[in-house]
Parts: C-alpha cells; sequence; structure tokens
C-alpha cells in the first residue's frame, strides 16, 4: 500500500471508531443515532466547540469539568488521578492543553459534584443504608438488586412474639430530619413481601382487616398510613398514600403529611402484626420482607406522590437512575479558588458559565507570568460575581475581545451541560 | 456525608501555621481568609486571626488533627519544616476548629452550607471577614 492509502485506511478507521463513539453517547442520551454520512455531516456541523475561538492562535483555555464529552480525564483530584464525586479538585486539564487551572492548598480547592438536572429532592444521605438509621428490628443485607438498580436491599425479619396485651407486636426503625412546622413531607419505600401472615389461617376472609401483618409509615407515633402486607391494600391513610407496582413482586408505598415540630420529627418505618383481641394474641413467628430506597421529601401538595428515588452519598453527590446530570465545581465563597499562570501574559474575555447563571468579564488583563484566578467570590473585573453564578461548569478565557454571537454559542455550549442563561450587571442590582 | 472543616489562628501564628500545613503535604497557603474583630469598624481594622474552610475535609486528616489535639503529633521531622515540635503543639493548642456534622456534639448544629459553616464560627467569637 501506499503512502495516500494508509493515510485513507487510518482516517476511516477513525471516522468509523468516531462515529460508533458519537452513537454510543446519543443512544445513552435516548437521542437519535447517527445513521448515515450525512446525518453525521449535519451533527457536526450543529455542535458548536469553543475550541473553535482558538483558530488563529489565540491564547487561552478551555475548561469543561462535565464528563460527559469525549475526553476521559480532565477533573483531577491530584496530577493524573481523576477526581471522583465529592473529592477536592487539585487540576482541570485545559482542553486546549495550554494553561491548567490548579490549587495546590487542600483547604482552597473546589469539590467536584454532581446532581440530577431538577436538583437534589431525597433529604436523606445515605438513605439506602441501614446503618443510618435507628433500628429497633432486625434488617440484614443483602446482594439483591432494587427495581431501580443503585439502592441497596436489605431483608427485614422481624421475630414477632406473643403481645400479653393480645393485641399486636411491633418492631421499627427511624431516622429524623430537620422540618419547620406546616411542611409537607412524602415519606416512600421500595417494599417486597416475601412472607407475609401466611401463619394466619385462611386469609383473606372477613376478619382480615383486623388480622394483619402491616407496614405502616409516620412521623413519631402518629399513624400517617399502612399497607397490609398479604393483600397490598392500603389499610390506614389512603388519603393521602400512594402504591405503585413495580413488577417481580416490588411495590413503592408512600405518604404525605404535615410535619410538627411539637415532635421529635423522626420518620418510623414500622412492621406489626395486628389482631383483635376476639381472634386471641397475635401469634409469634418470623415474617420476611425485603426494603430498599428510602426517602424523604418535601411535597407540594397533600395528595403529592413520591418522586423517583435519588441516592445521596453526599451534598456533593446525588445520583438519580435514568436522569440526565449535571457535573460542577462547587466552590465555598470564602477561600477555594483556582488559577492559571500566564507565562506571557493574557488581554481577552473570561466566560464563566455556571448553574444559576453565566457571565462575560470583559477585557481581562493579566501580566507576563501573572496568573487568572476564578475565585473566591470574584473574577478578575467583576468582585463578588461568583456566588451569582452557582455551580461552576466551566470557563473560556480567549485572548481576544469576543463577539456577541460567539459569547451566545459558548453560553450555549455550557447550557447544554447545565448552566444558566447569561447574566448582565442589571440581573444583579 | 461530607464533613466541612473550619480552622481559625491567631495572625500572630498564622505563618507556622501555614508551614504546618505544608509539612503536613496540604499546602503553604491555606491560612489565607483575615478575621477582624466584628465591632471594629475602622478602614483599615487590625487582622486579628487567619481562617480557613475546607468543604470536604478528608477523615484521615481529621484523625490527624483529634490525635494532635489529644497530644499525639505526626511523626514529621518539624525542623526540616521550620517548625519546632514546641510551636506545633502550640499552634494545636491555639486554633480554633470546628466541623460540621460533629459526631462527637451532644446536639449537633447543622448547618444549610459550609459557608454557613463558616460564618457561624466567626460570628461566636466575634469575628467578621476582612473585606481588604
Amino acid at each position: 500500500m501506499t503512502t495516500l492509502d494508509n493515510k485513507i485506511a487510518y482516517l476511516t478507521e477513525a471516522k468509523s471508531q468516531l462515529f460508533v463513539a458519537i452513537n454510543g453517547i446519543l443512544a445513552e442520551r435516548g437521542e437519535p443515532l447517527l445513521t448515515s454520512a450525512s446525518t453525521f455531516r449535519e451533527y457536526a456541523n450543529s455542535i458548536f466547540n469553543p475550541l473553535a475561538l482558538f483558530a488563529n492562535g489565540e491564547q487561552g483555555a478551555f475548561i469543561d469539568v462535565s464528563q460527559k464529552s469525549l475526553s476521559s480525564i480532565r477533573v483531577e483530584t491530584s496530577p493524573g488521578v481523576p477526581a471522583e464525586f465529592g473529592q477536592t479538585v487539585q487540576r482541570v486539564v485545559d482542553k486546549l492543553g495550554q494553561h491548567n487551572p490548579v490549587q495546590d492548598n487542600s483547604s482552597l480547592k473546589p469539590v467536584y459534584g454532581r446532581v440530577p438536572v431538577g436538583g437534589r429532592r431525597n433529604l436523606w444521605v445515605n438513605s439506602d443504608n441501614i446503618s443510618t438509621f435507628t433500628q429497633r428490628s432486625r434488617i440484614i443485607e443483602t446482594d439483591l438488586v432494587s427495581p431501580d438498580g443503585v439502592s441497596k436491599v436489605y431483608k427485614w425479619n422481624p421475630s414477632f412474639k406473643e403481645d400479653p396485651g393480645g393485641k399486636s407486636f411491633t418492631e421499627d426503625f427511624y431516622r429524623g430530619i430537620s422540618t419547620e412546622d406546616g411542611d409537607l413531607i412524602t415519606q416512600s419505600i421500595y417494599v417486597k413481601p416475601i412472607n407475609a401472615i401466611s401463619r394466619y389461617p385462611n386469609p383473606p376472609d372477613e376478619s382480615e382487616a383486623d388480622r394483619q401483618v402491616r407496614l405502616t409509615l409516620s412521623q413519631d407515633a402518629g399513624e400517617a398510613a399502612a399497607l397490609n402486607l398479604y393483600t397490598m391494600q392500603i389499610v390506614a391513610g389512603a388519603d393521602r398514600a400512594f402504591l405503585e407496582d413495580l413488577e417481580n413482586g416490588w411495590y413503592r408505598f408512600s405518604v404525605t403529611y404535615t410535619a410538627r415540630t411539637d415532635s421529635s420529627n423522626n420518620q418510623f418505618f414500622s412492621f406489626s402484626n395486628r389482631t383483635t383481641v376476639s381472634f386471641g394474641p397475635a401469634p409469634s413467628g418470623e415474617e420476611e420482607v425485603l426494603i430498599a430506597a428510602l426517602q424523604v421529601e418535601y411535597a407540594k401538595f397533600s395528595d403529592s406522590p413520591p418522586t423517583p428515588f435519588q441516592k445521596v452519598l453526599s451534598s456533593f453527590d446525588v445520583y438519580e437512575p435514568n436522569a440526565d446530570h449535571i457535573e460542577y465545581l462547587r466552590f465555598d465563597f470564602v477561600d477555594d479558588r483556582m488559577s492559571h499562570t500566564f507565562p506571557d501574559g493574557f488581554q481577552g474575555d473570561l466566560i464563566v458559565c455556571g448553574t444559576l447563571g453565566s457571565w462575560v468579564d470583559e477585557n481581562v488583563v493579566i501580566p507576563a507570568g501573572g496568573e487568572l484566578t476564578i475565585g473566591p467570590k470574584n473574577l478578575p473585573n467583576t468582585p463578588n460575581i461568583l456566588p451569582a453564578l452557582g455551580d461552576i461548569i466551566g470557563w473560556v478565557p480567549v485572548s481576544r475581545t469576543t463577539t456577541e454571537e460567539e459569547r451566545a454559542a459558548i453560553i450555549g455550549y455550557y447550557k447544554k451541560k447545565g448552566a444558566a442563561d447569561r447574566l448582565t450587571a442589571g440581573d444583579l442590582v | 456525608m461530607s464533613t466541612s472543616l473550619v480552622i481559625l489562628i491567631p495572625a500572630s501564628l498564622a505563618d507556622a501555621a501555614n508551614a504546618l500545613g505544608n509539612a503536613l503535604n496540604l499546602g503553604s497557603h491555606n491560612f489565607t481568609v483575615p478575621l477582624t474583630a466584628a465591632d471594629n469598624d475602622l478602614e483599615q481594622p487590625e487582622v486579628t486571626h487567619y481562617g480557613l474552610l475546607h468543604q470536604a475535609a478528608q477523615p484521615d486528616f481529621l484523625a490527624t488533627i483529634k490525635a494532635a489535639q489529644e497530644g499525639t503529633l505526626p511523626n514529621i521531622d518539624w525542623q526540616e519544616n521550620g517548625l519546632t515540635s514546641e510551636a506545633v503543639a502550640e499552634i494545636i493548642q491555639t486554633m480554633t476548629y470546628s466541623i460540621s456534622p460533629d459526631p462527637d456534639a451532644d446536639e449537633p448544629v447543622i448547618h444549610a452550607s459550609p459557608l454557613a459553616h463558616f460564618k457561624h464560627v466567626i460570628n461566636e467569637l466575634d469575628l467578621r471577614i476582612n473585606e481588604r
């Protein structure tokens, strides 16, 4: 083969690999796939790439903390080591390869985070980890997979004993949140009965309502809603409770109620066997129920259903299956900052894009050997602007005056990754 | 769960505290927030303290601090870092140290954000950030 043949073969192979890679990303996003050379060309033309700003040898940087694009390592906790969500960031790799912003001081590093589009709703951190709850019951972790595929599954295995009072026996676990009087709270759990009420002789019959193994969701002692785990019928609080069939024997049970601050603000998950005196004491025995994906969230209405489960590993790492996520750097607005060093100096525009707003810092001048710094609250020409921009998704310094069309295109690029519209001085008054 | 960390140090010990941070491989310039008495309205008020805020402190670092407060310093050649063990002990004993959430607190205070945590700590000491 000639050298030209080799080059053509190489380019053809590279194009094929790019084609497959882009289709993989589009498939993950649920977007239409590229099916031909023409759709490939149209797609390429529709994408604004900030790299185009530097076509004439301009100096600057292209900082994008989102992992959604094709490059692999850009946000690092130490040189060459990718940061995980919730970790502090020592360096972000400039996609131009010119000027990486860095921060070597531990307490001055921003944190790399992610959050589903629409924000965090689950008020509990690690709510799928039962060890974060106060347990007054026997709960065992399993290696089973929950319907959402991300939360841990536990076997709730209370050992009921005969109640001398003859009415019921209850085991429970609970955890609190900080609420105010009048807050509407939705409390939810995945549940899959394995062996419930099997010791009762002829369920269901006319006495079934009085003889049941039930799951109760509540704030403190006040019963909010209860579910009969044999019939899978809501037996209390039906006007404020929801039961969703998740298939394969799994259900999601939830209730919405008004929080009271005269109580301890604990959310209870109670498992009880109940009977009436006329049927004699509740029998002893063991039940088995699988549980997962516990969540508490604010509700808008008294009959609000729960929103999809969110796995909250920390305030910086919120994950929701089947949702798009925003990846960001969070500055603390006290001392966090990242700086680029410009050995030859810099003069031009700086466009910074965040989840609350985007900003164009015009005519930034950095002397030779000086640093262009983002943070703690300031941009080079605009003090106290960073809090108004929220979590930062990326920024682009380019060593010339940018056109309004270019500024809109840059902000449009970051808006696809979760940034908000451009702010102006008038927005800040 | 992320733990935010606030440390305040008297201004006279700021250089030594930064040297201590450097000896612990945390960087040489962590105490960067100048603080002044909240009721000092002078145009150029005296900086009495320097502070730092770490949004996501690592458990091993928190364990190091806790051990130091209890008298066990890390095994480091302090002199090589421009320090003495006495100076390190003085920093550890003098600094104001707060973590949130605090697992050892009887009634842990829940802060809305690391920034709120920092403001809470400096307010408790009647300090404010010196916005020079």
